[in-house]
């Protein structure tokens, strides 16, 4: 039944934003999600239901009729969705502009804002940076191929707590790492 | 045919000919179960006439069931609790979506069920005519 | 003051459920879900109403299950409804697409299509009929087959599956105080608690989902002068209402269904400003609620009337209405007094003692 695999990844998603840095793997989804990575389609299957919206960034809408059938979630415009999904296609300059439309709450409602699943090519390797605040003993480190430029945007529109955005990165081998908006996140040169 | 009257034509009256529509699909294509028939709610949308706004009277139980059928999606959802025509909708839906050939025989069948809708509404509907009042002014 | 856990009462409540359990089978007798729902129409329409989930089958099984009382049976499906998701929103559903089984207007005599009285209580003597204490199965089918049985016109003369209103009459007359189309969406009590002031579309969720003695019973005494509304019923409507469901990128709609609803639009006399000046028009009160709940739906019209214009009464107060007529609710509130209050009530009575030993030393 599919809902012990979500309950699995449901586990693992947020053991991944209760510990930051932490990469956490995710069992593949036993249904074809292409040309999503198979994670991305459980972590999806897992988060998104009829009760809340999505957005995909692709050009084709392949990937969010798939997300649609299987979840029954409906499709928004960026700015409104509930969750965000970049897959692995998306280039720098569309990752740039969904992140600066994404939803970071109000005030009243600073849950209502958008979570960001992020598909990248490696969470074990690439650029490195430094983490620390809640969740985190001292600092921990986060090894990925997101370009400096990407994190540099999620700190600015994560400048106003308790505004902002929580990402969930996910790579080819299947790894999950969370990165809620109370950490703090610096690129090591 | 649309796909409401389709649907209303199968739920009404035509259990036994949507497990039979669903079974030559089954049989000819490959089915994929990706929601199998499951009980959940469907919340209803009221318009209400006072002033013309709307609100949320209530929830149904429903069936609901999702397959695909080579690049189409077909889903079915029924009242209460009902997994095999669920099921059978689900494909009857794909079938569709996906224009396999048989559906175009079941054309001339959807019709027939049709009639026979009609037939019976129309016996329901004389029947509640003889509870209408026939006012008469009484004579003094 | 913190509460004091106190263990003992295990057994005590396990051999309890086991008397429960007994009460239900102790005569040795049983009745099958499918008789109840085919014969116990009126507490399956009171009771979905009341938990807001309309299933005939589950209704009919928590009938059996708390032995036919109401209040338990709401509570069961209630909770079971929160075990469900919520798959889908139907689209926009309108009364006017109702296969109607019974409409009657008081206010009209001569309506297009007719008054037609349908299945009703309405019009029986409520004389208790002891023939059905020993009624047979033969005698069942033979009254099913004489029923059947009766002649009925060969053809229909009255579109049933698409009835005009009687609020038609005055429109056309332009009598009614007439909003144009609002297709804002509704919010939900099931999703975010009531907050005041509260909207329209809550007003109507929480009188629609009411217990039937309590909006029946703020209905009756907003007539009696704790309320100014006062209705004409321009139409009770009860029938089949068909409801569909789409899904998103996608242009044709699903039937999946079709609902017992009654329908009640009362009017009530208003003055409204019109360029200037003060006209008298109609108002509607509206009712709406699943299954046949003809008192239920007319007293939530009074009510749906009484709270869009706020007034110092009772009836016209929201928090007063909508915070209690909530079987839940009320019945959860009241029956929590049940549980051990020692703690509190030992330092009520400690208080009273030393209040009554100072007044007698004072003496």
């Amino acid at each position: 039944m599919i809902f012990h695999s979500t309950q699995l990844a449901f586990r693992e998603v947020l053991e991944a934003l209760s510990f930051p840095g932490k990469i956490n793997l995710v069992d593949e989804c036993p249904y074809d999600m292409s040309p999503l990575i198979s994670q991305t389609g459980l972590v999806c299957m897992t988060l998104l239901d009829s009760e809340v919206t999505f957005h995909v960034s692709d050009d084709n809408n392949e990937i969010t009729k798939t997300l649609h059938a299987y979840t029954g979630s409906h499709t928004i415009e960026a700015s409104k969705a509930d969750f965000i999904i970049l897959p692995l296609s998306s280039s720098m300059g569309v990752i740039l502009n969904k992140l600066e439309q994404a939803n970071i709450g109000d005030l009243v409602r600073p849950h209502k804002s958008a979570t960001i699943i992020f598909e990248v090519e490696s969470l074990q390797s690439g650029f490195k940076y430094d983490l620390k605040g809640p969740g985190i003993k001292g600092t921990n480190f986060l090894k990925c191929t997101v370009q400096p430029e990407i994190l540099k945007k999620r700190n600015e529109i994560n400048k106003e707590y308790p505004l902002g955005i929580d990402m969930i990165f996910i790579d080819l081998q299947g790894n999950v790492v969370g990165l809620p908006r109370t950490t703090q996140l610096t690129e090591v040169i | 045919m649309n796909r409401a009257l389709r649907t209303k034509l199968l739920i009404e009256i035509g259990h036994k000919e949507a497990l039979v529509m669903a079974n030559e699909i089954v049989e000819r294509y490959e089915v994929q179960e990706i929601q199998p028939p499951r009980q959940g709610l469907t919340m209803i949308k009221l318009r209400e006439s006072a002033k013309n706004s709307l609100f949320y009277i209530g929830e149904v139980l429903i069936t609901e069931t999702k397959v695909k059928v080579g690049n189409s999606f077909g889903t079915g959802i029924v009242m209460e609790e009902n997994e095999n025509l669920s099921r059978a909708l689900a494909i009857i839906d794909a079938a569709y979506k996906e224009n396999l050939p048989e559906t175009v025989a079941w054309l001339q069948l959807l019709k027939d069920l049709e009639q026979k809708l009609q037939y019976e509404m129309e016996k329901v509907k004389c029947s509640i005519e003889r509870t209408k009042v026939h006012f008469d002014t009484m004579k003094i | 003051m913190g509460y004091v856990a106190v263990t003992g009462g295990k057994e005590a409540i396990e051999a309890s459920l086991q008397h429960l359990s007994y009460e239900r089978v102790k005569h040795g007798k049983w009745i099958d879900v499918e008789t109840i729902k085919a014969t116990m129409r009126g507490f399956l329409d009171q009771v979905m109403s009341e938990s807001s989930l309309y299933s005939e089958n589950l209704a009919a099984l928590a009938m059996k299950q708390s032995e036919g009382n109401v209040e338990e049976a709401v509570f069961l499906l209630r909770a079971h409804r929160s075990t469900l998701p919520r798959l889908y929103y139907s689209t926009v559903t309108d009364p006017r697409d109702m296969f109607v089984h019974r409409r009657i207007s008081a206010s009209f005599k001569d309506i297009p299509g007719g008054q037609i009285l349908g299945t009703s209580h309405d019009y029986l003597h409520r004389l208790l009929d002891f023939s059905l204490v020993d009624e047979t199965e033969e005698e069942v089918l033979q009254k099913k087959a004489d029923f059947e049985e009766v002649e009925v016109p060969e053809e229909s003369s009255i579109p049933l599956e698409k009835l005009p209103k009687v609020m038609d009459y005055l429109r056309a007359e332009g009598l009614i105080n007439e909003f144009p189309v609002n297709d804002e969406e509704p919010d939900d009590v099931t999703k975010l608690s009531l907050t005041f002031p509260s909207s329209r579309s809550e007003r109507l969720q929480i009188l629609t989902r009411g217990q039937t003695g309590g909006v029946v019973s703020l209905g009756y005494a907003g007539l009696r002068g704790y309320g100014s509304s006062h209705p004409n019923v321009g139409e009770v409507r009860v029938g089949l209402q068909p409801i569909h469901v789409q899904l998103d990128g996608d242009d044709e709609e699903y039937y999946i269904g079709s609902i017992k609803l009654t329908e009640v639009e009362s009017f009530i006399p208003a003055n409204v400003s019109e360029n200037g000046k003060e006209v008298l028009e109609f108002d509607i009160g509206y009712g709406a609620c699943f299954g046949q709940n003809e008192t239920k739906a007319i007293a939530m019209s009074i009510l749906d009337h009484a709270l869009e214009n706020p007034e110092n009464t009772p009836i016209h107060d929201e928090e007063f209405v909508l915070l209690h007529v909530d079987t839940i609710e009320s019945t959860g509130f009241i029956s929590h007094l049940k549980l051990p209050h020692y703690v509190t009530f030992q330092s009520k009575l400690e208080q009273m003692r030393k209040i009554k030993k100072e007044s007698e030393a004072r003496k």
